[in-house]
């Protein structure tokens, strides 16, 4: 009961201050539970005193803050947010402005794939291990997320194989944004399982092999395309393929990591 | 009381009993209750944290006898200075009312 009410602290607080800061408040909080235990108080009559996680989480907010915008960063759900709109404004920018210098941008693709992956490691780095946040992540963030480059892997391929070539021809451009939007979900992907993963150096490698993986192929992809001036429904192929892949590569990451949580509870 | 003030009051109130001796959390939520009533745990625990931030204060881990380790807070050269210049306004401030004619 006591586990419970720490480790749903410990996932409220989380939303609001950095790892450092919520494990002192924790090991505080375990503290006065200690205590209260010790003088002889049961578990109902601790809760009671504590009071609600929610009041709880008020209070510790206004007592420790004043507005601080470290804390938005630190946010996990804030950063993820952060690191795909830069992503999806920097590359539309780069490939509208430069439309002759696509290969160019998609050089630039891989290494911010791997510089993001960095940057959202440091900022989201540490997550000590609890179930209810595996959990809850996986439910928030994961599996939606799942879906979403799902249905639109799905999409693409149902538009890819149904449409005869002149509808491809005509809507080129409408698929470039469409891969974009594949793109950005499957960095997203990505980023979800980096945030919901125990271990935080395993899934930034992850990442970066995910992202930089499929950047890379798209890259090497667009040259043979250029170079062999290979039809486009060929080209879309490649490309929905790679996306499958990629979400392939996201799903073990999931599987593995909810058996790595599964066995710790066994 | 109002919030504020007694926020300031109760990090006097902390740094003189830590200037008195190395205590842990609990030990020191015990004895401000016994002076303030009401006073919340919370309020000391975060009070004890921006203490720590602010680097005031020292943190040290000592065994229990039988549970988790204790966090101790011992006060340093920082917080003695702190404090003496919180106890040197306290009293400006007490002069001041006392010449206004308010009798506590």
């Amino acid at each position: 009961m006591l586990d419970k009410y720490i480790n749903k602290l410990r996932f409220f607080l989380k939303f609001f201050f950095t790892d450092e800061e919520t494990d002192a408040i924790v090991y505080d909080y375990k503290e006065l539970i200690y205590e209260k235990k010790m003088s002889g108080e049961t578990d109902e009559q601790i809760i009671l005193g504590i009071g609600k996680i929610s009041e709880n989480i008020k209070k510790i907010i206004h007592e420790n803050h004043y507005f601080n915008p470290r804390l938005l960063l630190h946010n996990n759900y804030f950063t993820v947010l952060v690191v795909f709109l830069l992503r999806f404004l920097i590359e539309r920018l780069f490939i509208s402005t430069y439309e002759d210098y696509r290969n160019i941008i998609y050089i630039y693709c891989l290494l911010s794939n791997i510089l993001f992956s960095f940057v959202t490691y440091y900022l989201i780095r540490g997550n000590p291990f609890n179930i209810n946040i595996f959990l809850k992540n996986t439910v928030c963030v994961t599996i939606p997320y799942c879906m979403v480059l799902i249905i639109l892997t799905m999409t693409l391929f149902i538009i890819l194989f149904s449409f005869p070539m002149n509808f491809i021809d005509l809507y080129q451009k409408y698929f470039d944004n469409l891969f974009q939007i594949l793109h950005i979900a499957g960095y997203i992907i990505g980023l979800a399982v980096l945030v919901s993963f125990k271990d935080r150096t395993v899934a930034t490698l992850l990442t970066i092999i995910i992202g930089g993986f499929s950047t890379f192929v798209f890259f090497i992809l667009s040259q043979v395309h250029i170079i062999n001036q290979t039809s486009n429904i060929i080209f879309y192929k490649y490309i929905s393929l790679l996306f499958v892949i990629n979400l392939c590569f996201i799903l073990v990451c999931v599987f593995l990591r909810d058996k790595k949580i599964y066995e710790h509870a066994v | 009381m109002n919030t504020q003030f007694k926020k300031g009051i109760l990090e006097m109130c902390i740094l003189h009993l830590l200037s008195e001796e190395d205590l842990y959390g609990y030990m020191i939520i015990k004895k401000i209750q016994s002076l303030f009533d009401n006073t919340d745990e919370s309020t000391i625990y975060a009070i004890l944290r921006r203490l720590n931030s602010l680097g005031l204060t020292d943190l040290y881990y000592k065994d229990s006898s039988d549970g988790p380790k204790r966090k101790y807070y011992s006060i340093n050269k920082k917080g003695l200075q702190y404090l003496n210049n919180y106890i040197m306004n306290a009293k400006e401030l007490y002069n001041i009312l006392s010449k206004l004619g308010i009798k506590f």
